[in-house]
C-alpha cells in the first residue's frame, strides 16, 4: 500500500484498549435549548514561532479542541513559479490521540484532505491576496480533541452503528477550524477584507415526529439529524465563503437551515472579534507604557 | 500560470454578466454540454456505463457486487494523468459516495435475502458472517476518467455513476437466508437494483407500474453550478469556473430536493470575497427546478439503451 507510514514506529494497526467494566454511559440527553449556543474559548498568540496563532476550545461537556498556526506572508519557493497574488494553503491534521478509540496515523487520509480543502476555500476568500504578490500564507490546524466520532456520514443506516449521531463530528471539526484559522490570520496581521466565522445548524427529527432546526448542534446531543448545513460567513460584508450541506432537504427547508447557520456564525463572529481585540489592546498598552518610560528619541522597536 | 490573461478574464466575465448573458459556447444558462452515453458495455461487470463530452472528456464506470453480511458500497476513482492519491480523485470519490449513499443503501437493504423481515431479526451484534444470517451485497463502483479532464470532472463522473447504477443487475439468490448462498443460473432472472419503468424493452420491472417513479427509485445526481454575479450557470467549463464568484457541487434527487451541497475551488486563486446568501439560495432553487428535466433525460438514456 502506497500510503503506509514507513518513517515512524507506528504500533499495531488495531490496538485493543484495556477493558473497563464500568456502568455504561447514560444515553445522551439534550440539555440545551435548540437556539442556545455553546460557549467558545478562543485565545490568540499562544504559539510564539508562528506569525499568528489561535487556540479554540468548546466548553464542557463538548470536547473539541483545536490549535492553529499561521506562517507568512513569506516568499514562495522558486519551484512554485510566479504568482501575482498570495497563495493561501491550509492543512488540517488530526492528532494521533484526538479520536476516541482507534488511533489516527500521521499520513494524511481522505477526510483530512477533504477538510483541508474546504478550510482553504473558506479562508482564502477573506485574505486580501493581491496585497501580497509572490508570497505564500500557510495555515496549519491541528485537532487536539474531537467530539463524537468523525468517520461516519449523514444518512448512513442507523443499524450500522451510531451513524446518525456521529455524522456531525467532521462538520463540527471544520466549523471550529474555520473560526480558529480566521482568528489566527487576523493575529498574524495579514490584510483581510473581513473575518470569517463558521456556524452550523441542523434539521432534526423531534420527538413528536416533526422537523425542527437546531442551532450549533453537538454530535453528543443525540439528535436524529436529517440534514446539517455549515457556513463560513463574513458578517461585515454579509457574504458566504463556504457552504457545506449534508443530508436531504427540500429547497425551502435548506434556506431556513442556512439562515440559522448564518445566525450562529454571526454570533461566533463576536467571539472572534473579542479574541482579536484582546491581543491588540495588550499590544497597544505595552507600547504606551514603553513610550511613557523611555525617551521619545529612542528607536521604535518593531514588533508583531 | 493563470489560465486566463487579464483581458481574457475581463472579456469572459463581462459577457457572462451581461443581460442576457452570453456563454462562450452559446449555451443557455441551464444547458449542459451535449453528452453521449452508452450502457452495458463491460461484459465482466454487472452494470457499466460510458459517458463522453465533445471536448474529449470521457468516463467509464463498472460495478461489481460481492456477497457480504452488511450491504455497503465502495467508490474508487482513477483519473488519467493524476496520481492515485491526488486530492482530486479522493475528493471526487467522497463526493460521489455522499451523493448516492441514501438511495443505494435503501435499495441494497431490500436486495439479496436481506429484504425478508424475519432475516433482520436474526442479525446479531457479532462482527463475522455466521451461519443463519442473511446475505446482502457489497458494491464496488470503479470509475475511470479516461483522458486528463479538460474541465472539472465532477458532473461527468456523477452522471456516469448514476447511469451505471441504473444498469446494475444483481444475480438472484435462490437460497434461504440461513443457507449458503446459491444463485439462479439464468442471467435473465437477475434483479435490477433500481427499478425500470414498467414494460420498457420487455424487461420486467422490479416494481410493477413504475411510471410515477419516486425519488428513492433513482440515485441522486451531482450537478456543478457556477455563480457569476446574479447569473447561475450549469455545467461550467474550466474557463467559466475561473471567472465565477463561486462554484458549487449540488446533489439533487428526483423530486428536486437537495441531497448535499459543497463549494469547489474556482481555480482563479485571486481574491473573490464570498457570495451573498441570495446567490446560494438561487443556486439551490435553480438546481431544484432543473432536476425534473435532468432526470427525464437520464430516463430517456436508460430507456433507449435496452
Amino acid at each position: 500500500m502506497a500510503l503506509t507510514d514507513r518513517r515512524r514506529v507506528n504500533g499495531p494497526a488495531l490496538p485493543t484498549s484495556i477493558p473497563f467494566y464500568d456502568t455504561p454511559a447514560p444515553a445522551p440527553t439534550v440539555s440545551r435549548s435548540p437556539t442556545e449556543l455553546r460557549k467558545i474559548f478562543l485565545k490568540t498568540s499562544l504559539t510564539p514561532p508562528a506569525s499568528g496563532s489561535a487556540f479554540y476550545e468548546l466548553t464542557p461537556p463538548s470536547t473539541l479542541k483545536l490549535t492553529t498556526s499561521v506562517y507568512g506572508p513569506r516568499p514562495l519557493p522558486p519551484s512554485a513559479g510566479f504568482s501575482p497574488t498570495a497563495r493561501v494553503t491550509a492543512e488540517l491534521k488530526f492528532a494521533p490521540f484526538s479520536t476516541r478509540g482507534e488511533r489516527r496515523g500521521y499520513v494524511r487520509d481522505g477526510l483530512e484532505r477533504e477538510l483541508s480543502l474546504q478550510l482553504q476555500i473558506a479562508i482564502s476568500g477573506m485574505v486580501r491576496a493581491s496585497a501580497y504578490p509572490k508570497s505564500g500564507i500557510d495555515v496549519f490546524v491541528t485537532v487536539l480533541d474531537c467530539e463524537g466520532r468523525i468517520e461516519e456520514m449523514i444518512g448512513v443506516d442507523a443499524a450500522e452503528g451510531e451513524g446518525e449521531r456521529a455524522s456531525l463530528g467532521a462538520m463540527q471539526v471544520l466549523t471550529g477550524a474555520i473560526t480558529c484559522a480566521s482568528t489566527a490570520i487576523a493575529d498574524a496581521g495579514i490584510e483581510c477584507v473581513d473575518l470569517v466565522a463558521a456556524g452550523m445548524a441542523a434539521l432534526v427529527e423531534a420527538k413528536d415526529g416533526k422537523d425542527m432546526v437546531v442551532m450549533d448542534p453537538s454530535p453528543l446531543d443525540g439528535w436524529q439529524v436529517r440534514a446539517a448545513v455549515l457556513v463560513g460567513y463574513m458578517a461585515a460584508r454579509d457574504e458566504i465563503t463556504l457552504v457545506w450541506s449534508r443530508g436531504e432537504v427540500g429547497v425551502e427547508e435548506f434556506t431556513g437551515v442556512m439562515e440559522s447557520a448564518v445566525e450562529v456564525a454571526t454570533k461566533v463572529r463576536g467571539v472572534v472579534n473579542d479574541a482579536v481585540r484582546e491581543r491588540l489592546v495588550a499590544l497597544l498598552k505595552a507600547r504606551g507604557k514603553k513610550e511613557g518610560k523611555k525617551a521619545i528619541t529612542e528607536d521604535v522597536e518593531m514588533t508583531g | 500560470m493563470p489560465l486566463l490573461s487579464p483581458p481574457e478574464y475581463s472579456y469572459l466575465r463581462t459577457s457572462l454578466l451581461s443581460e442576457p448573458p452570453i456563454r462562450p459556447d452559446l449555451r443557455s444558462l441551464t444547458a449542459f454540454r451535449p453528452l453521449a452515453a452508452e450502457l452495458t458495455l463491460l461484459p465482466t461487470t454487472h452494470g457499466s456505463s460510458r459517458l463522453f463530452l465533445p471536448d474529449g472528456s470521457e468516463c467509464i464506470v463498472g460495478i461489481k457486487p460481492e456477497l457480504s453480511a452488511h450491504p455497503s458500497f465502495e467508490v474508487s476513482i482513477e483519473i488519467a494523468g493524476l496520481r492515485d492519491d491526488d486530492p482530486m480523485a479522493v475528493l471526487l470519490a467522497g463526493m460521489v459516495a455522499d451523493t448516492i449513499r441514501a438511495q443505494v443503501h435503501e435499495r441494497l437493504r431490500t436486495s439479496g435475502n436481506w429484504s425478508s423481515g424475519a432475516a433482520e431479526g436474526m442479525e446479531t451484534a457479532g462482527g463475522a458472517q455466521t451461519r443463519g444470517r442473511p446475505w446482502g451485497w457489497k458494491l464496488y463502483i470503479d470509475v475511470v476518467v479516461v483522458s486528463p479532464p479538460a474541465s472539472h470532472p465532477g458532473g461527468l463522473v456523477s452522471l456516469a455513476v448514476h447511469l451505471a447504477l441504473r444498469d446494475l443487475r444483481l444475480p438472484k439468490l435462490v437460497s434461504a437466508p440461513e443457507e449458503d448462498p446459491v444463485f439462479d443460473d439464468d442471467y435473465e432472472a437477475c434483479e435490477w437494483l433500481f427499478p425500470r419503468e414498467a414494460g420498457a424493452g420487455g424487461i420486467p420491472a422490479v416494481r410493477e407500474g413504475g411510471k410515477g417513479m419516486n425519488k428513492a427509485d433513482t440515485p441522486a445526481v451531482t450537478v456543478l453550478v457556477a455563480a457569476v454575479g446574479d447569473n447561475v450557470l450549469f455545467d461550467p467549463t474550466r474557463e467559466e469556473m475561473v471567472v465565477a464568484d463561486c462554484v458549487a457541487a449540488v446533489s439533487v434527487t428526483r423530486d428536486g430536493s437537495v441531497g448535499g451541497l459543497r463549494m469547489l475551488e474556482t481555480g482563479s486563486g485571486g481574491e473573490n470575497g464570498g457570495v451573498g446568501r441570495k446567490v446560494v439560495n438561487r443556486i439551490v432553487k435553480e438546481v431544484g427546478v432543473a432536476a425534473g428535466g435532468l432526470f427525464e433525460s437520464l430516463d430517456q438514456i436508460v430507456r433507449t439503451s435496452i
